[in-house]
């Protein structure tokens, strides 16, 4: 999994145009790059794509290397399901390019916008057990993150990971897990009943996005010529 | 674990847009169900299970990347239908922090949301019968068999063809290509059943754990139903 | 009598005698923090019961992580028991216990008895030589009769015993702790000294972080004292530390009540020594009262 805390550090740090675009423009953008994806047939409208996407984040003051050698990561998924298929270098391509080009699209809206923030956008269209359970998950997932690595590094230190001895090293893992999960329940109760005592009674989050913004035209310039090359350039 | 890691353009339309129908129907099915039951206790369990699946798919088990990601806990733990929402947070969750693509999210939560159901029946129905440790990992290992075959169904009936993706059969040149779904077949299947072991394993260990130390969440206990539904 | 005020360089344990040996190191954390623990070669020699004193955010827990091995420098250089603990851990773990600050993620096991015996289990020991180890600890901690116990439902105190006897039970050659005293009742913070001094007499060479300098005077040898940003500022024997209130000052940490007293006595003309324990300092204000 992609580092999601470094991905948090730079949703909540920047300030450039995608920053301040809205969060439902760049929803938009990245439906329009899926579906140029799910369009396309050939790698060269998408190849192009995939560089307008990267002239776009590199614009917006988006940290555009590092994006683009996390979108690699999808295209081993590509590569590895053509084990199972027969074609050639130009089918391969397009896979690559199938995987990659969302994948960007996708580290373009959560690098630039905090995921509170895409939460609350969700919210509008989920039920409230989901929307509350998405925030949830979310407060609590970076908490355990940084809990589960203390408790890999305690195995560790106690002598829990021993190279060559498998089921050990399994063994001491799950019970790393099964206090985690102890430990994540609990902290969970505790922090509803703050919730509650808050005033909680459905919303965890403002719902909705505001509505669009002058920056939107960057998203949504960039994902519509995206999936104009694909349809057009044939 | 049964995740499809395909990413988004490659699965047919039809076949992933039957995974969001499928989507919709679970969960509508699941949020009927859980209308009556005590909201002030279900959030926080299924946020904190769903961040414990989240934090389990993160853990690198063995040096080639494979991940656990505890659905059978999720299904044992929260029930059938909390299990399947559990299943649908994660999927999502997982396709915003850039872990594949977003058209596989209603059929990865199938896949996911059928192991919890199928994890919670199969350890439910199995209750009293053997040690919690044995119990669960027959369970598990049954559960990710039966969703591995689904799975494969899924592929075989994507009917993917490589010609889909390029202009050559339209321009007439001979190409002709096949779907080995034998080949991916088998590849899922052996490779996966050393991931049901591994995963059956540590859903064993886990539960084991819970029983012992807190086993008050193996009775569901904090499903109370509740006609408020709301805070009191 | 050392300068007050002033960082006389004490006598250093040569690199050829040392535990453990960590040279200006720099660590930039994944959210570009970055910590340096330069100034003084921070060496713990065999034997020596070192503290490591700082106020929040000096780098007490980056320089013990970093002498676990959990942490890599990115500059700097970190020995343990003669190895790089980043890259071979392994080969020295046997030896080292840890107290990690936060008790709660060290505990791992259902039972308590299962939590002690976790290392002797893991490292291959058979069941009879775990057994004895693990009673031995524990009646030594005075937690024998906790055996069957839940780890999650006991207080806190409690879990901060189990912890400790979990990284006691191996008898290791060099005990790291981070913060023990946290959250412990003055009864409870004299019986963990009693023992570490006692364990410290048997042999065990003993790192603790700390922030309290009042628990420093019964039991350091030696004192390194870390700032925000300036990594160690200045060590030397407990005396010689308190004496220096500015830079103990700059490093956020407050020079104990005895010590500001019987400087103030000074600077009015009083001659008189800075005690480092209470009944030092009892002694001393008796004898001026008779003098």
């Amino acid at each position: 999994m992609i580092d999601v805390a470094k991905i948090d550090y730079w949703a909540a740090s920047g300030s450039g145009p995608l920053h301040r675009a809205s969060v439902i423009s760049k929803t938009l953008f990245l439906l329009l790059v899926v579906a140029a994806a799910v369009a396309a047939k050939d790698p060269y409208p998408l190849a192009s794509g995939y560089v307008v996407l990267m002239l776009s984040a590199a614009g917006a003051g988006l940290p555009w290397r590092r994006m683009s050698l996390i979108s690699l990561y999808s295209a081993t998924f590509a590569l590895l399901y053509g084990i199972s298929l027969r074609g050639g270098p130009a089918m391969y391509a397009v896979m690559v390019l199938k995987a990659i080009t969302p994948a960007f699209a996708m580290l373009t809206l959560i690098v630039s916008t905090p995921y509170p923030k895409i939460f609350s956008f969700l919210s509008t269209v989920l039920p409230e057990i989901l929307a509350a359970g998405l925030f949830m998950t979310y407060r609590t997932f970076f908490i355990l993150l940084d809990m589960m690595d203390n408790f890999v590094a305690a195995i560790r230190l106690r002598g829990g990971f021993s190279p060559g001895r498998l089921l050990q090293n399994i063994k001491n893992i799950s019970q790393g897990i099964a206090m985690l999960l102890v430990k994540a329940v609990e902290r969970a109760t505790r922090l509803y009943g703050v919730m509650a005592v808050r005033g909680y009674s459905g919303s965890m989050a403002e719902a909705g996005t505001g509505g669009f913004r002058r920056d939107d035209w960057l998203p949504l310039g960039s994902g519509a010529l995206v999936l104009f090359l694909v349809l057009v350039w044939r | 674990m049964t995740h499809i890691h395909i990413p988004d353009g490659i699965l047919p339309v039809p076949l992933w847009a039957l995974g969001f129908v499928l989507l919709f129907i679970a969960l509508g099915l699941s949020l009927f169900r859980l209308r009556a039951m005590d909201m002030r206790k279900k959030i926080p369990l299924l946020g904190a299970v769903s961040a414990v699946m989240l934090v389990a798919m993160s853990l690198e088990i063995l040096p080639i990347a494979y991940h656990i990601n505890l659905s059978v806990v999720a299904g044992i733990l929260l029930g059938p239908a909390l299990g399947f929402v559990a299943a649908f947070i994660a999927n999502l969750v997982l396709s915003l922090m850039g872990h594949g693509g977003i058209t596989v999210i209603g059929l990865n939560t199938v896949l996911l949301g059928s192991e919890a159901l199928l994890g919670h029946t199969l350890f439910y129905l199995l209750r009293g019968r053997m040690q919690i440790f044995w119990r669960a990992f027959l369970v598990t290992v049954v559960s990710l068999f039966l969703v591995t075959l689904l799975l494969i169904g899924m592929v075989a009936v994507s009917d993917l063809d490589p010609g889909y993706f390029t202009h050559e059969a339209e321009q007439g040149h001979a190409f002709k290509g096949h779907i080995s779904i034998a080949t991916f077949a088998t590849l899922a299947l052996s490779l996966g059943s050393i991931g049901w072991l591994i995963e059956a394993a540590i859903t064993g260990s886990v539960l084991k754990f819970i029983a012992q130390v807190k086993p008050e969440l193996l009775s569901h206990v904090l499903h109370s139903r509740n006609k408020a539904g709301g805070l009191s | 009598m050392s300068d007050e005020g002033k960082g006389r360089v004490p006598d250093f344990p040569t690199a050829m005698d040392s535990l453990v040996t960590v040279s200006c190191l720099k660590h930039i954390y994944p959210d570009t923090t970055e910590i340096h623990i330069c100034g003084l070669d921070f060496v713990v020699k065999r034997g020596e019961r070192v503290v490591v004193l700082g106020g929040n955010g000096s780098g007490k827990t980056t320089l013990l992580f970093h002498i676990l091995g959990l942490l890599e420098p990115n500059e700097g250089r970190v020995t343990v028991f003669g190895v790089n603990p980043a890259k071979k851990y392994n080969t020295v773990r046997e030896r080292i216990g840890v107290l990690l600050q936060n008790v709660e993620e060290q505990i791992l096991s259902p039972t308590v008895w299962d939590d002690v015996s976790f290392s002797p289990r893991n490292y291959g020991y058979d069941r009879e030589k775990t057994r004895r180890m693990v009673e031995a600890v524990m009646t030594e901690m005075g937690i024998l009769h906790l055996r069957d116990k839940i780890c999650h439902y006991l207080s806190g105190g409690e879990k901060r015993k189990v912890a400790l006897a979990g990284a006691l039970v191996m008898r290791p050659e060099l005990l790291i702790l981070d913060e023990p005293f946290e959250g412990l009742d003055s009864r409870s913070r004299s019986e963990l000294v009693a023992l570490l001094n006692k364990r410290n007499r048997d042999g065990m060479t003993i790192i603790m972080s700390t922030h309290d300098l009042n628990l420093v005077g019964g039991f350091a040898d030696r004192v390194y004292v870390l700032a925000k940003g300036r990594g160690v500022v200045t060590a030397g024997t407990p005396s010689e530390i308190f004496l220096q209130a500015e830079a103990l000052r700059t490093s956020n940490i407050d020079p104990p009540i005895l010590t500001e007293l019987f400087l103030k006595l000074r600077e009015r003309g009083v001659a008189v020594d800075i005690p480092t324990r209470f009944d030092q300092a009892v002694n001393d204000l008796v004898r001026l009262a008779k003098d």
